[in-house]
């Protein structure tokens, strides 16, 4: 009576065309399944020219070039006997001026107590269930959904000025990488998820997920999988301290990550040592080793609350770093008028118990480093001043994006649902491809950074 | 039934990138039912392009087999599928797949859902979301990362 559901995902395939990479023998067949009709999506004639390394000469061969190339990546990454279908599709989804649903995708099933689990009663993707399986655990039903919108590239009034960028070197400038989204996405689809209901905590269908064996939180000291409901739903809001205790991930992690941004306090002895910061996006990068040092004096604009720095700042910064509190105008110009003022280096200490100030933001007129830092730690700061020497760096001691060595995941202090917990906390430095954003300074989503170490760690075999 | 057909009539161009062979289809297929054939599996050939074409397959109702998908399944799928948005009312359910391991479809509210809107100052903010609602929510929200 299966039929009688038929959905997007009882059909193997029905829309006529592959895309099938061609891998070595041992690498894992990823197919890409095209689900779009004559003359849109994947088959729009619409004449572009190569860009990027993208020979295609449609806009339907170029965005499926992306598809393919992806799945040649994943298929020379994974060990499996067993075909991963994917069904790919472009098609008009939620869009306006200003925003977009760029696209969809994840695992169609997810499959229990097969021949070859790692773990009994949890829930693997439908990809690993038959790569660990060696059997189509599904058979006639496609592995990883994923439907992306064409109204990016067709329709004027969506996402204005912006649209999919198919080269495969990325040099997307202003517009959207589609091969690291596609990336990403069927990253999700072969187990980078977990299935936890964020509203109740309740796991899914009363079990856990091969994810969940990994999420570890530090401050409760015990892993997702044994946890209470209520245990989960106070640990998807434990920023920072929920990490993958994953032991590939934790190896790999420091040929893959950076130096932590920084701010390292040097006087007074009581607040002496080494605290996390949020580097700006904006202004000159922070530095290694002597990184910039001064005393720390509170700025004081002498308008509304003094000490936002939103107004041109009164008293003399020359050669200090200035202190500031988020709120009122943008970090740009908080920090601009620290530089005006003299300071050599900023600090905007948050006003919310949420981690560091975020620090976005761009304008190139600013030279000066600049950081954000805790509400916490700006209330000590000024509790000690004068007297308070710092130092704006990357500190060697410590890994951006990991907490006693282990490679934090998202769980921002207000839930982000889709982005919190599936994802790898957006301190990392430099950018992953598995971070809920996809940042400027994603270097190369195609080297797949920590993804396939995580793979490892929740069963799957990967190649030399 | 015979325009049902040509949705899933398929076109061809071949294409050889350096480090990976493929094929498309460009030929538009015969707007005829599909006569019945054994499920074909995709393969590799020694880095020479690989094309399938013309598969529509469905489980049988009766025999829980693989077989090609009727003009009129196919195009329900092809509805179906681009229905992804509108969230599936009934609730998933477990069944036993023949190798004997336990196996649930994940409802659309699951899926990731990829975002993006533009910032006041023309920078992109990108996202994921959980569901469709979720994802509504993500692109009419106006915040500025780097404002307070």
């Amino acid at each position: 009576m299966r039929t009688k559901h038929l959905s997007r995902l009882t059909l193997l395939v029905f829309a006529g065309l592959l895309l099938v990479a061609t891998l070595p023998a041992s690498a894992a067949n990823v197919v890409v399944i095209n689900f779009d009709p004559p003359g849109v999506g994947l088959n729009d004639p619409t004449p572009v020219a190569p860009v990027g390394g993208n020979p295609g000469t449609t806009l339907g061969a170029q965005r499926g070039n992306v598809y393919l190339l992806a799945a040649q990546i994943w298929g020379s990454t994974l060990d499996s006997s067993q075909t991963i279908f994917v069904a790919a599709q472009f098609t008009p989804l939620p869009c306006s001026p200003t925003g977009a649903v760029l696209g969809s995708a994840g695992p169609t099933f997810v499959v229990t107590d097969f021949p070859g689990a790692g773990f009994p009663a949890t829930w693997y993707s439908s990809a690993q269930g038959d790569a660990l399986s060696g059997v189509d655990q599904v058979p006639g039903f496609v592995d990883i959904g994923s439907s992306f919108n064409s109204d990016i590239d067709d329709d004027p009034n969506c996402l204005v000025g912006r649209q999919w960028y198919y080269g495969f070197d990325n040099n997307q400038g202003g517009d959207l990488d589609f091969l690291t989204v596609v990336l990403h996405e069927i990253n999700h689809g072969l187990g980078f998820l977990e299935l936890v209901d964020p509203n109740t905590g309740a796991l899914f269908f009363g079990q856990p997920d091969i994810y969940t064996k990994f999420m570890l939180d530090l401050t409760l000291s015990t892993t997702w999988d044994t946890m209470t409901d209520a245990e989960r739903l106070f640990s998807q809001t434990n920023s920072g301290n929920v990490v993958w205790n994953g032991s590939n991930v934790t190896n790999q992690a420091p040929s893959i990550l950076g130096p932590r941004p920084s701010l390292k306090v040097l006087q007074p002895k009581v607040l002496k040592g080494s605290y996390e910061a949020q580097a700006a996006s904006f202004g000159q990068p922070l530095g290694g080793g002597g990184g910039t040092t001064g005393q720390i004096v509170l700025a004081d604009d002498s308008t509304g609350v003094g000490t936002d720095a939103c107004e041109p700042i009164t008293n003399n910064l020359n050669g200090k770093i200035a202190l500031i509190d988020r709120g009122g105008c943008a970090f740009t110009t908080k920090v601009a008028n620290a530089e005006a003022a003299g300071a050599k280096g900023a600090i905007v200490a948050n006003n919310a118990p949420d981690g560091p100030a975020p620090m976005g933001g761009s304008d190139p007129s600013i030279s000066i480093p600049s950081v954000g830092i805790t509400l916490d730690l700006g209330n000590s700061i000024k509790a000690e001043l004068p007297g308070a020497n710092a130092k704006l760096l990357l500190d060697d001691d410590f890994l951006a994006g990991t907490t006693q060595d282990f490679v934090r995941l998202y769980t921002p202090a207000v839930v982000s649902p889709g982005s919190s917990k599936s994802h790898w906390d957006t301190s990392a430095e430099p950018s992953l491809l598995m971070e809920p954003s996809i940042t400027p300074n994603l270097e190369s989503a195609t080297t797949l950074d920590l993804s396939p170490a995580m793979l490892q760690d929740i069963g799957w075999v990967l190649l030399p | 039934m015979n325009r049902r057909i040509s949705l899933v009539s398929i076109l061809a161009i071949s294409l050889t990138l350096g480090i990976t062979s493929f094929a498309l289809a460009t030929e538009e297929q015969p707007t005829t039912e599909p006569a019945p054939q054994a499920a074909p599996q995709p393969q590799t050939t020694d880095g020479e392009p690989m094309y399938v074409a013309g598969m529509q397959v469905a489980i049988d109702e009766t025999t829980g087999e693989l077989r090609p998908a009727t003009a009129e399944e196919a195009a329900n799928l092809a509805q179906q599928w681009r229905q992804i948005f509108v969230p599936r009312k009934a609730a998933p359910r477990a069944f036993t797949t023949k190798s004997g391991a336990t196996a649930v479809e994940l409802p659309n509210d699951m899926l990731k859902f990829s975002v993006v809107r533009i910032e006041a100052d023309g920078t992109l903010t990108t996202g994921e979301a959980h569901g469709q609602q979720n994802a509504r929510e993500f692109i009419a929200t106006t915040t500025t990362p780097e404002e307070e």
